[in-house]
């Protein structure tokens, strides 16, 4: 995805991103999360919050959807820039409450799976806030 | 008697839980005290054969009226228009909305002093020209109130964003949809001393006279609402810097269609299903 020029935003403070994640029966994400590659042509002298708001979705595919987990590895760069010096605050939802409908704490299991969050986790660049925590 | 601070608590608790009908058969006992929570927050519709009921809105503690009838009670009980702070109107794509709904609500408009939020919804896109023209002047006039803080549109296409000219103390303002009205020169310089926080559609990102209104505003929360292709993000890019003085916030609310499509299903699915048992149970 080409990076537009530089924006700078001296007086931002946080970004907060939602979307939608739809899982796969066979356990396999898919997500907008791609579109966070956008933020590194924001620039701020101050640090910046960034806030990542999942909602877990009923199970659906869709081709123009990117799978989660090949693409996490290349937002650990987005989430790597200077800007975002405090850590990563991840909140995960539940769109839903039909059968079809994945809970938080399932949710959050998942996500751990992918070896790049777990990492991060550990590292504390990312922690769970907010519902997804209950 | 129960003290009248506990009565006021306990109407305020059946409205946060929509229960209307408890409310309405209170209001005849206590109409001053049960009529400032009931007609508080209301939605306008217009009822029709394949829309039985309202089109669903997501907040809380929104009684549906149906227009026509909220004109007699405004005449019965005058003190009724003083309590009402939000207003949502719901066009739905029917006959009875366009002959019906939009003058019955373009009459009433006018007595409602105290607006605080006002909000148009169309169940699908609805071009706002075709609108009735006293039901355009009625909200151009509404919006420009002093009490009107709050103000969304969704899905009315070329809503004219020189209809919020001069809203002096409009705080919060929600647009989504497409707008069809291209060209920045009919948008009149105004102030916008107070408004603070603009949700937008993507789609209104490319729209010249958008970006010219935001870079007369201190606008401290840019919400933008996506919904299509990737490619939407390099239209925001002249909105963002637009505002980039003041801006503190930022927030990205990314939907797909099908998801839309999903909900609006489910909502059909729910409502043939609670009618269904209705009709059984009857």
């Amino acid at each position: 995805m080409p990076v537009s020029q530089e924006l700078l935003l001296p007086f931002l403070e946080r970004i907060t991103f939602h979307t939608p994640v739809f899982i796969l029966s066979e356990g396999r994400f898919f997500s907008s999360l791609p579109f966070l590659m956008f933020i590194q042509c924001i620039s701020s002298p101050s640090p910046i919050r960034l806030t990542l708001h999942l909602e877990f979705n009923f199970r659906f595919r869709s081709p123009t959807l990117v799978p989660l987990d090949t693409v996490w590895s290349d937002l650990t760069n987005v989430l790597a820039l200077p800007i975002f010096r405090y850590p990563i605050e991840l909140q995960v939802a539940q769109k839903n409450h039909t059968g079809q409908s994945v809970s938080p704490v399932e949710a959050i299991s998942l996500l751990k799976g992918i070896s790049d969050v777990a990492k991060s986790l550990e590292g504390g660049k990312l922690i769970i806030t907010g519902d997804s925590m209950a | 008697m129960v003290p009248t601070e506990i009565l006021d608590q306990i109407l305020g608790l059946l409205h946060s839980d929509g229960d209307y009908a408890t409310l309405e058969t209170c209001s005849v006992v206590f109409p001053q005290l049960v009529d400032r929570h009931l007609y508080s927050q209301i939605a306008f519709y217009s009822p029709s054969k394949n829309f039985p009921t309202y089109t669903t809105i997501d907040d809380s503690g929104t009684y549906p009226v149906n227009p026509t009838k909220f004109a007699l009670i405004l005449i019965n009980h005058p003190h009724v228009a003083n309590y009402v702070r939000i207003i949502h109107i719901i066009v739905l794509c029917h006959f009875e909305s366009y002959t019906q709904l939009l003058p019955a609500i373009a009459s009433i408009l006018p007595h409602l002093p105290r607006i605080e939020f006002f909000a148009v919804r169309a169940s699908t896109g609805l071009f706002w020209p075709s609108l009735d023209s006293r039901f355009s002047i009625a909200v151009r006039n509404c919006i420009r109130m002093p009490s009107i803080k709050d103000v969304a549109i969704f899905h009315i296409r070329g809503f004219p964003l020189n209809a919020l000219y001069n809203c002096k103390n409009l705080r919060r303002l929600l647009l989504y949809g497409d707008d069809e009205s291209r060209g920045a020169k009919d948008v009149p310089a105004s102030p916008y001393h107070r408004l603070r926080c603009l949700r937008v559609d993507a789609s209104y990102c490319t729209e010249l006279k958008l970006t010219r209104i935001v870079s007369w505003m201190k606008l401290q929360t840019l919400s933008l609402y996506i919904l299509g292709s990737y490619g939407d993000f390099s239209k925001f890019h002249t909105l963002i810097k637009a505002c980039s003085a003041t801006l503190v916030n930022l927030e990205f609310q990314y939907r797909f269609a099908c998801e839309l499509i999903f909900r609006d299903l489910t909502r059909i699915l729910l409502k043939v299903f609670y009618a269904t048992v209705q009709t059984t149970q009857t």
